[in-house]
Order: structure tokens, then C-alpha cells, then sequence
């Protein structure tokens, strides 16, 4: 039978858990254990997916079944990278002489023979400008061009452009274009003006039917909703009114309803 | 029962059917105000077209730079254009419309002699009726400064806040050879030398409150720190401490003001008083510490210090010392510039290319570039009204004074050729 010292009042007594050493020596191995997986790639590692950059092809009028954003896109960057390397080319031997003789013989061709005769003896003067500056800035240009260039190709490489999806982000069709959604979305966007500080309140918010027909002509519009705001409800009409007709036949009639509201210049 | 439970689970299936397709819209794709500046008429006989159109220009331009504005053009007006109508029982309004205009500004001059009267009337055509009229006196000299006026007048009327453009904007150019003080109108007009120091003159800063402007010179041979009345032209040495006396800047109350000194080795921020007493030392660390700016509140200052390496900006809390760093990318960040309403912190950073402009929340947060590009834009300052940007670019090749939005669109360039502008300075309402 043991007898423990009775702690005087005031003190106190140092303890230490025997199990203490073990737990620290078991954590150990454990952390151990886990960089060990790490760097031996036993461990499949997360790695977050690329965003999707999808091309939204708003050119080509809108169709009813839109494709989807495909992932494979036709290889067609190489040709445009093609262009800037010759201009460099050009522009390296005279700094100063490189853009004009190029354009004149072109406009006018009845003396173009008088401007190959006179080259050789327009030659020395180019020997005047010649100093610091006119040098500098020269090597500056070239600098720059290369510049651009390399930033140009850079960019092709880093965006992704030719490699995105191209089609509606929701198309679920076989159709190349937008969906009809997206065009009026597009167009009533574009043409809806107004200021924040011709309204008095940002939290404004219209409901508009439009119905169209097969021809996809706006046939009417009625506000299922107004905003309380003549001079917003006045501006929503106003872009209404320039939607006439869409640039392709739906082929049956619909109609759509359109929401106006100011949640982004709320959200600034 | 197992009816209305059938009810139930319909309704249940019902709700969880998709909606519709709908359009939702959550800004217009045109913000701004379609705005007609008619050619203002003669109220008498004295016809003088190049008044009425110096006065249109004035206000197209700072209207057209607030950004707020769509400018119809004059080819398009129809015949009230041609009209004389100063209140809005006379105006066809329904003209303006046909043209798609919403605002309209409309007026009159008469001079007599070398004196001028304008009268301006801004309407809304939508609503039919009279925003904001205004009938100015003077000289026929002052008429960009009518010009400015009014179309400070206008923005109160539309946004509830008056423009800036009734202000200066001093800057430092080189014209004479040495780089001198100088003021200009915010479009660049009105030119006037301040100083004839013949030297080198730096970092200029308006004091809120009265004429006086803030600034170092090497007159003495040492920078220096000077004040100097605009009107009176009196001129008095503030600080002259041995070493550094740089990049002094008024408190809003302009009774104060922070100014880098190195009187004892370290380049430090101190307070000072309109006497140029030292009130307190700001800083204190091993780096250098310069260009403070105040916060509107004045209980807080911007400063750039390498303590940590490269050169940040620091934002120093007046009372408790506190210093917290705000920049954490760019080699180089440098001349804060705290904006009137104390949201965003501008300042020049060096990337790739050059220095170019930013703005920072006082939190470190959201920060946005403003300027891209090749050449380097330097020393922004905010308009008072803190709508827009001052700075100084050399992307032509000659360094000069350039004004942009506070969101960095419409830049556009102020300072005339020949010579260097830099250092500029927006003053408070004149």
C-alpha cells in the first residue's frame, strides 16, 4: 500500500500521465504513416476540375434545340499565330522605312516605275534621323511588336478559347446557336436604357409577358407585374417595342415571360 | 382520408414541376441618361456665337467625362433647338422625345460690352419640367468657369451630389525650364505658374479649407516644405528641418498636417501643426516611411514603407499606432491616395510593364487595376467629390496629366503638349 504525500496548500504536484509517451509516439507514426501516403501517390490526390469556359455562338440566329458545349473544339488556333512572326521580319533591317514604301507603290500604279528608280538614291537620307531617339524608339517598336506577339500567343495557349465548349451552357439540342432565351435575353438587355438616377429606387422589378407567334413576330405584351416606377415601367416598354420579330421562325407560337430588375446596379 | 391525400401528393408533384422558361434581366444594357446641350441664344440683339459656343463645349465635356450622360447629336435637333424658351410651358418637349432625348439643356446669354449674363435651364423631358435653372454674371472671361459651375449644378440635380469640375488641379511641370507649380481648370484650360522658384518643386497638396496649397521645394538647396496662399501669392517656408521635408498633406479639417521628415536619420511620418510644430511621430521603424495620405475622418494614414522588404502600403491608426499593412502583391506600391467618402485607396503599382494605378478597399480587399498598358501612370488623386481619378502617364512617350472615372473608364488626357506634367493635385470646390 502506497501513500501519497498530501499536497501541501498552495503547491502543486507535477503529474505526468504515463500514457502520455505512448500517445505521442503512436501520433507520431500516424503523421508519418500520412506523408509517407502523400509522396508516394498512394493517396489519389483531389485535384479541382478546370471552369468551364463555354463559347456562346451569338452570331447565328437562334434555334430551338441548342447544342450543348462540347468539349472537343476544331483545331483551327495554328493559322492565326502564323501572321505576326513576318512583320517582324520586315521591320528589322530599317526601322523607319518599313510601313510607307509598302503602301505607295500599291496606290499608285501608273508611277510605280518613277518610285523603283528614285529607291536607290532615297536611300542616303535615312542616314539624317539617325540619332539616339529616333534609334531608341525604333528598338522600342521591334520591342514592342515582339511584345504583342508573344503576348498573343500566350494568350491563345493560357485562355483556352479554341479549346472550349461551344453551344448553349444549358443546350440539351443538335442545333448550332443560341437558344431563343438566350437571343431575347441578349437583345432586351442591349436595348433596355436607363439610368440609376432616373428612378428613385433600385429594389424595382417588372414581370412582362411576351407572346410570340410561329413566325416568331412579338404578337403582344402584357406587364403581369409593374414596378410601381412609370419611368421604369416606361423604359422596359420601350426595349419591348424594339423587339419586333426574331431573326429565326420558332415554328409555333410561345410566350415567354421577362423579369426587369436592377440587382445588379444593387449589388455596386 | 386517402383522398385528400391524393390531394396532397398532386399538389406535392405540382410544385416540384419545373417552371417555365423565363428571362430575367438584372440591369439595362445602357446606363446612361440621353442628354440634348442645345447652342445657347442670344436674350438681345448682340449675337456672339463663339460665347454661346465656348460655354457648350465646357459643359459637353464634363458632362460627356462624368460618364452619366448620352450626348445627342446637335445634327439631329429639330426646330425648338432654334428657340428661345426658358421655362418648360414653352419647350416641345415632344421634339426632344422623337429624338429619344431625356434631359435637355437649354439657355441664353446676353453680353453687354465685357459683361456677360447666361441663363441655363436643365428640364427632364420625360416628366416636363424644370430640374434645375441657373442665371450667372460676370465677365466674358469667365465663361468656363459659368460653364463648370453648371455643369456641377447639373450632376447635384440628377445624382443628389455636386460635380467637381468648378475645382483646379495644380501639378508640376517643366515648362520654364525648372520644374515649377502650376494650376490648371479640370479640363486642362486656364493655365497659371504659381511659383518662380527655379528650382525643383514637388508633391503639391491643396489645404481643404482656403485657397493654399502644400508643396516641397529645393529652393533652399534642401527639400523643403512650403505654403503658399493662390490669391495672395504669399509664400512662407513651413518645414525646413535638416534632411528630408517631403510629401506634406493636409487633414481634412486642414488643421493638421502629415509630412515625411528625416531630421533625425530614418525617414519618419510626422504630425505637425499649421505652425509646423511637431505633434507627433507617426512612424517608427528601421524602413522608410513616406507619402502619407489621410483618411476623410483623419483617424487613420496611408503610407508606402519598405519595413517589410519591398516597398507596401501601411495604413497607421493616428491614436493607437497601429500600423497594418494593407498591399501584399506588386514589387512595388507606392502614392496612396485615401478617396473622399474613405471606400477605396488608390495608389501606383509597378507590374511588368510599368506602374499602374489600383484601388483598394481600406480592409485589403477587392482590389481592381485601373490602367493597363504600356508606359507608367503614377500619382492618382481623387476629385473631392470622388467621382473621378487625376494621374500623371507617360504612354505617349511625355509625361501628362490624364483624368479617368473612379472605375478607370473614359481616360482621357488634360494637359496640353510640350514639356512634363506630373504630381498633380485636385483641389476642393473653388
Amino acid at each position: 500500500m502506497t501513500t501519497q504525500k498530501p499536497i501541501p496548500p498552495g503547491r502543486h504536484h507535477a503529474v505526468l500521465d504515463p500514457g502520455l509517451g505512448r500517445m505521442l509516439i503512436v501520433s507520431l507514426a500516424v503523421h508519418l504513416a500520412v506523408v509517407a501516403l502523400f509522396f508516394t501517390g498512394l493517396i489519389p490526390l483531389r485535384q479541382t476540375p478546370p471552369r468551364d469556359v463555354y463559347y456562346v455562338d451569338l452570331v447565328n440566329p437562334p434555334v430551338k434545340n441548342p447544342r450543348a458545349g462540347r468539349p472537343e473544339a476544331p483545331a483551327e488556333s495554328p493559322k492565326k499565330t502564323v501572321e505576326p512572326p513576318k512583320k517582324e521580319v520586315a521591320v528589322k533591317p530599317k526601322p523607319k522605312v518599313e510601313t510607307p514604301p509598302a503602301a505607295k507603290p500599291v496606290t499608285k500604279p501608273a508611277p510605280a516605275a518613277k518610285v523603283v528608280k528614285k529607291t536607290p538614291e532615297k536611300k542616303p537620307p535615312p542616314a539624317k534621323p539617325v540619332d539616339d531617339s529616333s534609334v531608341q524608339n525604333a528598338l522600342d517598336r521591334i520591342r514592342l511588336k515582339q511584345e504583342i506577339a508573344r503576348m498573343s500567343q500566350n494568350d491563345e495557349r493560357s485562355s483556352g478559347f479554341s479549346k472550349a465548349p461551344l453551344g448553349m451552357p444549358t443546350g440539351k439540342g443538335t442545333e448550332a446557336g443560341p437558344s431563343q432565351e438566350a437571343w431575347i435575353h441578349d437583345f432586351l438587355k442591349s436595348a433596355w436604357s436607363l439610368s440609376k438616377y432616373q428612378v428613385g429606387r433600385l429594389d424595382l422589378e417588372a414581370t412582362v409577358q411576351l407572346e410570340f407567334d410561329a413566325r416568331g413576330n412579338l404578337r403582344n405584351y402584357q406587364f403581369l407585374k409593374k414596378s410601381g416606377d412609370t419611368r421604369f415601367d416606361d423604359s422596359v416598354k420601350k426595349a419591348i417595342l424594339e423587339l419586333k420579330q426574331l431573326p429565326s421562325e420558332p415554328g409555333s407560337s410561345f410566350d415567354l415571360p421577362v423579369v426587369f430588375n436592377l440587382k445588379d446596379l444593387l449589388e455596386k | 382520408m386517402a383522398r385528400y391525400g391524393w390531394i396532397i401528393v398532386v399538389l406535392l408533384f405540382a410544385w416540384c414541376l419545373p417552371a417555365g422558361a423565363q428571362v430575367v434581366i438584372s440591369a439595362p444594357g445602357k446606363q446612361t441618361i440621353p442628354l440634348a446641350v442645345t447652342d445657347f441664344l442670344p436674350m438681345d440683339g448682340t449675337t456672339r456665337p463663339e460665347v454661346a459656343a465656348e460655354f457648350n463645349e465646357v459643359i459637353s465635356w464634363d458632362l460627356d467625362l462624368s460618364g452619366l450622360f448620352g450626348l445627342i447629336p446637335k445634327e439631329s435637333f429639330l426646330g425648338d433647338a432654334s428657340r428661345l424658351t426658358l421655362n418648360s410651358a414653352e419647350v416641345d418637349f415632344g421634339q426632344w422625345r422623337l429624338l429619344g432625348a431625356e434631359a435637355l439643356i437649354k439657355g441664353g446669354y446676353s453680353v453687354q460690352g465685357d459683361n456677360l449674363i447666361i441663363e441655363a435651364r436643365l428640364f427632364d423631358v420625360v416628366s416636363r419640367r424644370l430640374l434645375t435653372g441657373r442665371r450667372y454674371q460676370g465677365k466674358v472671361a469667365d465663361i468656363r468657369h459659368m460653364g463648370h459651375t453648371f455643369a456641377d449644378q447639373v450632376l447635384k440635380a440628377l445624382t443628389g451630389e455636386e460635380g467637381p469640375f468648378n475645382t483646379r488641379i495644380a501639378y508640376v511641370g517643366n515648362q520654364t525650364g525648372h520644374k515649377e507649380l502650376y494650376l490648371m481648370d479640370v479640363d486642362g484650360k486656364n493655365i497659371k505658374r504659381l511659383t518662380d522658384h527655379k528650382s525643383i518643386i514637388l508633391n503639391p497638396d491643396f489645404s481643404p479649407v482656403g485657397k493654399e496649397i502644400l508643396f516641397t521645394s529645393y529652393r533652399a538647396g534642401n527639400p523643403d516644405l512650403y505654403r503658399k496662399e493662390i490669391y495672395s501669392g504669399r509664400e512662407a517656408r513651413y518645414s525646413y528641418r535638416k534632411g528630408l521635408n517631403i510629401a506634406g498633406r493636409y487633414r481634412a479639417d486642414g488643421k493638421e498636417v502629415a509630412a515625411t521628415l528625416s531630421k533625425d536619420g530614418n525617414a519618419e511620418i510626422y504630425l505637425l501643426g499649421l505652425d509646423s510644430a511637431i505633434h507627433k511621430k507617426l512612424t517608427n521603424s528601421w524602413g522608410i516611411d513616406v507619402d502619407p495620405s489621410w483618411s476623410p475622418r483623419g483617424d487613420e494614414i496611408a503610407f508606402v514603407s519598405d519595413r517589410l522588404g519591398n516597398p507596401n502600403i501601411f495604413i497607421a491608426d493616428v491614436l493607437g499606432r497601429d500600423v497594418r499593412r494593407l498591399t501584399e502583391s506588386g514589387k512595388y506600391n507606392a502614392t496612396p491616395a485615401w478617396s473622399p467618402k474613405g471606400d477605396r485607396i488608390a495608389f501606383a503599382r509597378l507590374d511588368e510593364g510599368g506602374f499602374n494605378i489600383y484601388t483598394i478597399r481600406p480592409d485589403g480587399t477587392d482590389e481592381r487595376p485601373l490602367t493597363f498598358g504600356a508606359g507608367n501612370k503614377e500619382h492618382p488623386r481623387w476629385s473631392p467629390d470622388g467621382r473621378f481619378i487625376v494621374y500623371s502617364s507617360d504612354e505617349t512617350g511625355e509625361k501628362a496629366l490624364y483624368i479617368m472615372r473612379a472605375d478607370g473608364s473614359g481616360a482621357r488626357r488634360i494637359s496640353p503638349r510640350g514639356g512634363e506634367y506630373r504630381h498633380p493635385a485636385w483641389s476642393p470646390s473653388w
